[in-house]
């Protein structure tokens, strides 16, 4: 319990220094498409389905932890600890111009206890569901005889945007039959978006200004899960499981002001009560999915995810539409094999792809997204932890109806802590 | 506990170079601009005008002593009025070079014109009139007036477009002064000179111009080269004394501005007093990029009635104090903390006063009302007229660049 505390702190320490020296350096921009709505939705689950390409709601393996679903934590025996970092590059090209953005940021933090074995299990997490990081700008000129300055005033308007929406989660899964388990898991979602905007003037007379809106919401969502598998179906070690889930929308209080920097002081330009209450609906959600493993090895999971973001409610929501996401993936396990093997043989090997339709339709036209993802994991000899890095390679949105192309660039680290807690060892 | 970190340690090694090879070869591109089609038209800058709602004559005490230059001379300006100004000096008794000064001494004072303010064709004529009472520079009032009783004068000159003088002085009056420097030995030399002798006043004798003097430069010159006694101790047989004290008496006859103007001198017997309230109900905003208070010279009045001989100092920037009702009760002994300077193109006066403005919105700064005069008050008369806030065209103002975020 020790180790597990140790990691789960360590992360949640470096979590913190990295995301304070996130928003003040140039890794800080991720995609132009998060400046709308609430920022774009943060599919990361676990980083077997990460590697996958999936959700992962049909997904579950002892040694890591699976967000997904609320019905998989019921199957533990080890306490598992994960976290992890992941740096993204985003070429984004339109028909202004082209820039690279890079983000590195904290993946999710989770525990999970089983507190009986294969039976029930408790899962205490701390998740990004939506995350908004982006940098614009745009040049502008005010003709001499539109200012006060006597001759064409020329400045930059720089917008940049952090923030997001994260979920606090406590959640229970409990096997309510034979290869059957449920899962519910209530959390508190809550969350600060920071839109920045900068005005740089180029003739020194006049002072560069800016003002910040901050957004702030919280409210409280549910999960459902459910888990089914069989073993032992077509084959003698094989298994084949069916995951679903289901979120209730969640209706979220929202406050927003104005503010600006002036030198050292911070003056409301707009104050909370001057916006009045605001009220955000994030939608419903549900996926299902299915995994089939053909031996401890060989491992293909497809699922596909819906999000009713046409019935999303807050700013932007005119560009909202429904989301579908489906993906197929699969894992060759080689550190599991029972003959010992080269060193190639000590890893285990994921690869998988997605298509998203993704939750924007601007001018009419789907902001969709193709990913290719791989991934490798190195577990520790002698415990069950690992760590595993994942690569993600894709597109999103296009040029066409002057939007935006993006290709992404990912690379994630997870760490995984897998120990027997609250069991005497014994030797025989 | 070090075991178990090893063993973690080890197997991180490989994904930890990885990533950090990444992490340093990945960059940002700031050149380029992507997005701005999706992302909401930030506000357009604004430009607008805030007119002040009031501005107010006003006199705040000060003193006319020992400054850079001291000023006589009289002249009746159309649009300022009658002013006479008496210029006070007081020579000082510095030991020198020579034992004493003899009965064969002559005495001259030295002046040397800065600026003429008045008619340049016309032939000033001033007495130089020995002052009764003593008088101290450092608490002297411009409008005090110096004890001329018995009119001794001591001295005369005239002045047409000169740019220096030597004006001789009376003899007796060089004979006392002689006989102070001469007590060479005496402890009390200069306690009792400056008891006995109080200076002389420069008194205009006609109204054709005022002039300053370079206080600096200004001397009383002895020449006491027939003096045997002496022999051959001065190289030229003359020695030189500054003044110790240096002031300045004005009568400032009633002069009525034009409507829609103000007088301001650069002194505080005319400052220019604004009032305005520091605050977003005012300013309009509080999201400032620049601030510029805008003030304009009624250059049309001021060149009316001024004849083409006459000549009137030009008012190159104007000071701000910023002060509290109860500081205009005391002599202003502080730094300008704004200065406005002149805009030849449009004859205004401007200042960029965003900052002022930041730090009041910001509660850093005290609100204090500009009480404005012409730069600086420094001996030297230099009036102006400043349109004020019933003027049709060219009202006292602030500029206003700002941007202002929307409700969405």
């Amino acid at each position: 319990m020790k180790k597990a505390l140790f990691i789960a702190l360590t992360c949640f320490s470096l979590s913190t220094s990295l995301q304070a020296q996130d928003s003040e350096s140039q890794l800080n921009t991720g995609s132009v498409y998060s400046y709308l709505g609430l920022g774009l939705p943060v599919d990361y689950a676990s980083s077997l389905a990460g590697s996958m390409g999936l959700q992962g709601v049909a997904l579950q393996d002892y040694r890591l932890n699976n967000l997904s679903n609320p019905a998989l934590w019921s199957q533990g025996i080890y306490t598992n600890v994960n976290g992890g970092f992941s740096l993204r590059a985003f070429d984004a090209t339109d028909n202004l111009g082209s820039r690279r953005n890079s983000l590195l940021q904290v993946s999710q933090f989770q525990l999970v206890l089983p507190v009986k074995r294969e039976r029930i299990g408790v899962s205490l997490s701390l998740a990004p569901i939506t995350e908004s990081r982006f940098q614009t700008a745009q040049d502008v000129v005010i003709p001499a005889d539109q200012n006060n300055s006597g001759s064409p005033l020329e400045y930059r308007v720089n917008t940049s945007g952090t923030g997001g929406l994260n979920r606090l989660e406590l959640g229970v899964g409990i096997r309510i039959a034979r290869g059957l388990t449920f899962g519910y898991a209530p959390s508190f979602i809550f969350g600060v978006l920071e839109n920045t905007t900068t005005y740089n003037f180029e003739d020194q007379n006049f002072s560069n200004i800016n003002f910040t809106k901050i957004n702030s919401n919280y409210g409280f969502g549910n999960r459902f899960g459910l888990y089914f598998n069989r073993y032992s179906l077509f084959g003698e070690n094989d298994q084949l499981a069916f995951g679903a889930t289901f979120n209730l929308p969640v209706n979220l209080d929202s406050e927003s002001k104005v503010e600006s920097d002036i030198g050292s002081a911070n003056i409301d330009l707009i104050t909370a009560g001057e916006f009045g209450d605001q009220d955000v609906k994030m939608p419903m959600e549900a996926a299902l999915g299915f995994g089939y493993h053909f031996n401890q090895q060989w491992l293909v999971s497809s699922d596909v995810l819906y999000q009713n973001w046409s019935e999303y409610q807050g700013r932007n929501e005119e560009m909202f539409t429904d989301r579908f996401k489906v993906g197929f993936g699969t894992q060759y396990a080689a550190a599991r094999r029972s003959s010992p093997g080269g060193f190639f043989s000590r890893f285990n090997y994921r690869a998988g792809a997605s298509f998203d339709t993704g939750s924007l339709e601007i001018d009419e036209t789907e902001i969709q997204t193709y990913m290719l993802t791989a991934g490798i994991g190195i577990p520790s000899r002698g415990t069950g932890s690992s760590i595993d890095i994942n690569f993600d390679f894709g597109f999103r949105g296009t040029e066409a109806s002057d939007l935006i192309a993006e290709k992404i660039y990912g690379i994630r680290l997870s760490f995984n802590l897998s120990e027997l807690m609250f069991l005497q060892r014994r030797i025989d | 506990m070090n075991t178990f970190l090893l063993r973690k340690v080890q197997p991180l090694l490989f994904p930890l170079t990885l990533f950090s090879l990444l992490f340093a070869l990945s960059s940002c591109d700031d050149n380029g601009i992507v997005g701005s089609n999706i992302t909401d038209d930030p506000p357009l800058v604004q430009s607008d005008t805030v007119y002040l709602p009031g501005t107010e004559s006003f006199t705040i005490t000060s003193f006319s002593g020992n400054q850079d230059y001291f000023t006589a001379g009289r002249y009746n300006d159309a649009v300022f009025g009658d002013q006479q100004i008496i210029g006070m000096i007081s020579p000082s008794l510095q030991t020198s070079g020579i034992d004493s000064v003899g009965q064969s001494a002559k005495g001259y004072l030295k002046l040397h014109i800065d600026q003429v303010y008045g008619d340049r064709a016309s032939t000033g004529a001033f007495d130089i009139v020995e002052i009764e009472r003593r008088w101290r520079a450092s608490a002297w009032r411009p409008d005090s007036l110096p004890d001329l009783s018995s009119n001794k004068i001591i001295g005369s000159f005239e002045v047409d477009n000169e740019d220096s003088l030597r004006i001789p002085l009376d003899d007796e009056w060089l004979q006392r002064y002689a006989g102070h420097f001469n007590k060479n030995a005496s402890a009390q030399r200069d306690s009792v000179y400056r008891q006995s002798m109080f200076g002389m006043a420069i008194v205009p004798r006609n109204d054709a111009k005022i002039l300053s003097f370079e206080a600096a430069r200004t001397e009383l010159i002895i020449d006491h080269s027939d003096d045997e006694q002496n022999g051959d101790d001065e190289d030229q047989g003359v020695f030189r004394q500054i003044m110790r004290a240096t002031a300045n008496s004005i009568e400032q006859g009633s002069a009525a501005a034009p409507a829609g103007s103000k007088i301001i001198t650069n002194n505080f017997s005319n400052t220019l007093r604004l009032r305005f309230d520091v605050d977003d109900d005012f300013i309009g905003t509080n999201n400032i990029s620049r601030a510029e208070l805008v003030l304009y010279e009624d250059t049309l009045s001021m060149q009316q009635d001024l004849p083409s001989s006459h000549r009137r100092p030009q008012a190159n920037a104007l000071y701000v104090y910023l002060l509290t009702e109860e500081e205009t009760e005391r002599a202003i002994i502080k730094e300008p903390e704004i200065e406005l300077l002149r805009n030849e193109s449009d004859h205004s006066f401007r200042v960029n006063l965003t900052s002022y403005i930041n730090s009041n919105l910001t509660g850093t700064m005290d609100v204090r009302d500009f009480y404005l005069i012409v730069r600086d008050d420094n001996g030297r008369i230099i009036p102006t007229l400043i349109h004020d806030e019933h003027s049709n065209t060219r009202r006292p103002k602030i500029l206003i660049t700002s941007a202002k975020p929307e409700i969405e």
